[in-house]
């Protein structure tokens, strides 16, 4: 078994049995959706005129970004977590290579994110979500769209440590949900906001999502692209300055 | 045959206000099934040194080898034949005793049938056979100190560096431990450093003492009293890192 595999199985066995994982990783985002769900429901069709957002369609997506979003949290906690108890100490000794430590993390948290798109589509589809097959092709989006959240998590646990990884993770989780649109149409803002969102991934993210469960393949390659693009660059940057903080233990 | 060859290391940590230098032009050589003792002050270089030894850190000048393979040059044969146990106990709180151990086993290429019968065997070693199914997290300092070890020697390494491996044992623990260490040498060179003089003393064929950056003398415990003019190994030690003031007081 390569050391890559052998060090993803104990960061998913790391990552399943902390409590953390079950409640952000899980618990929030479906209990967001529900209730949401609930409040749509019992004011009725008015609600969705006033904020289309929350329709069932819609709202599948945003969950899933801001599910998403806490796999940074997971990957921060654990390699701060790993450098603070030297344990990454006792494996730079080891004969890994860098590509086993990226490529491990990476795998790492892949189940809990396989897990919360599941779960989120279960129930999307027990509040009416449509079943088709632009499921399963969001369902294969949301792969980058971990790769992306993963590559903040590895940037984020490089640079600090155990006690401010958390936090500002769970800051960027609520960045991520507020400027993706999943709250508020971005447009009826518009201006330099709109155009802020935009820079960033979340908003293509979320427009990712929305648009393949929508089967409006038309307008998925731009978002694609760009989310793609985000990953690609911090999956680099995430790269480098792990290798360099581990020259740095 | 040569263990561990240092020879004139050195290593500096630039800074804002200024540079540090580290090690300072160490050299020595472990032979063989033995068990080497490196002393020395806080501070005195010791930790950076080990993690030159250990390819965590590359040197400024010098070189190290370990059975002939230099640490820069041929890392991965190198490291292959080294394990560490760091000073903090690095263990995955969230993984199981017989999990950790399993984990470095295989990290270092061991199959999953022979990482069992390992982990197994190193359990029972280190008296740790009936907590095999508990979580790392939960056990006690001396316990986890134990499995720090164990996870060190698991994977029957050429040469083991210990740092502080007795560190919150208590007394039967550590006589139990000590017992241990002279066993292992008969297939494994030890590096050990201690605060405790007494352990040095008891376990190590020939110490070094170092002293800002430096190896201030090495030689058998004896040799080290008679190089200082000292009658106790703790006086020669006060002596030999350029404390000797504290005895002239």
């Amino acid at each position: 078994m390569s050391k890559a595999v052998v060090f993803a199985r104990r960061n998913i066995l790391e990552i399943v049995r902390s409590p953390i994982s079950w409640i952000f990783g899980l618990l929030m985002p479906v209990g967001i959706f529900i209730i949401m769900q609930v409040i749509v429901k019992s004011i009725g069709e008015e609600a969705l005129a006033v904020a289309p957002m929350f329709a069932v369609e819609r709202f599948t997506g945003g969950i899933m970004i801001f599910g998403a979003a806490f796999l940074s949290l997971f990957a921060a906690l654990i390699i701060s977590t790993d450098r603070k108890e030297s344990f990454l100490s006792r494996l730079f000794a080891s004969p890994m290579k860098s590509s086993d430590y990226i490529i491990g993390y990476a795998l790492g948290v892949f189940p809990i994110a396989l897990a919360q798109v599941v779960i989120t589509f279960v129930t999307a589809l027990c509040f009416g979500l449509t079943p088709t097959v632009h499921i399963l092709a969001a369902l294969g989006f949301s792969v980058v769209i971990a790769l992306l959240y993963t590559a903040i998590g590895v940037i984020f646990g490089s640079c600090l440590s155990a006690k401010n990884a958390p936090p500002l993770c769970s800051v960027v989780v609520q960045i991520a949900a507020l400027l993706s649109g999943m709250w508020f149409d971005l447009d009826t803002i518009g201006g330099g906001f709109s155009i802020f969102c935009h820079i960033l991934p979340f908003a293509h993210a979320y427009d990712l999502i929305r648009y393949t469960l929508a089967g409006d393949y038309g307008n998925v390659w731009l978002p694609f692209l760009v989310v793609a693009a985000h990953t690609a660059a911090l999956s680099v940057l995430a790269v480098v300055l792990f290798r360099y903080r581990a020259k740095k233990v | 045959m040569t263990a561990l060859s240092v020879s004139d290391v050195k290593k500096s940590f630039v800074y804002r206000r200024g540079t540090v230098v580290a090690v300072d032009g160490a050299s020595f050589d472990v032979n063989e099934c033995e068990i080497f003792g490196l002393l020395g002050m806080n501070g005195a270089g010791k930790s950076t040194l080990i993690k030159i030894c250990t390819g965590l850190l590359t040197p400024d000048g010098g070189s190290v080898s370990v059975y002939g393979n230099d640490i820069v040059g041929e890392r991965e044969k190198a490291k292959s034949l080294v394990n560490v146990s760091p000073q903090e106990t690095a263990v995955a709180p969230l993984l199981s005793v017989g999990e950790n151990l399993r984990f470095i086993a295989e990290v270092y290429g061991a199959d999953s049938a022979t990482a069992r019968a390992a982990a197994d065997e190193m359990a029972e070693k280190l008296g740790l056979k009936d907590r095999m199914n508990d979580r790392a997290g939960k056990l006690s300092g001396g316990l986890m100190r134990r499995l720090s070890v164990g996870m060190a020697l698991i994977t029957s390494p050429k040469l083991v560096f210990l740092d502080e491996p007795t560190l919150g044992l208590d007394v039967v623990a550590r006589r139990e431990l000590w017992r241990y260490i002279r066993d292992i040498r008969k297939t494994t060179a030890v590096v050990l450093t201690t605060h405790y003089l007494e352990e040095a003393e008891a376990l190590c064929d020939r110490i070094a003492v170092m002293a800002h950056g430096k190896i201030a003398a090495v030689g058998t415990a004896e040799e080290l009293k008679q190089q200082s003019g000292e009658s106790t190994f703790e006086n020669a030690f006060l002596r030999l890192s350029g404390e000797g003031g504290l005895l002239d007081e």
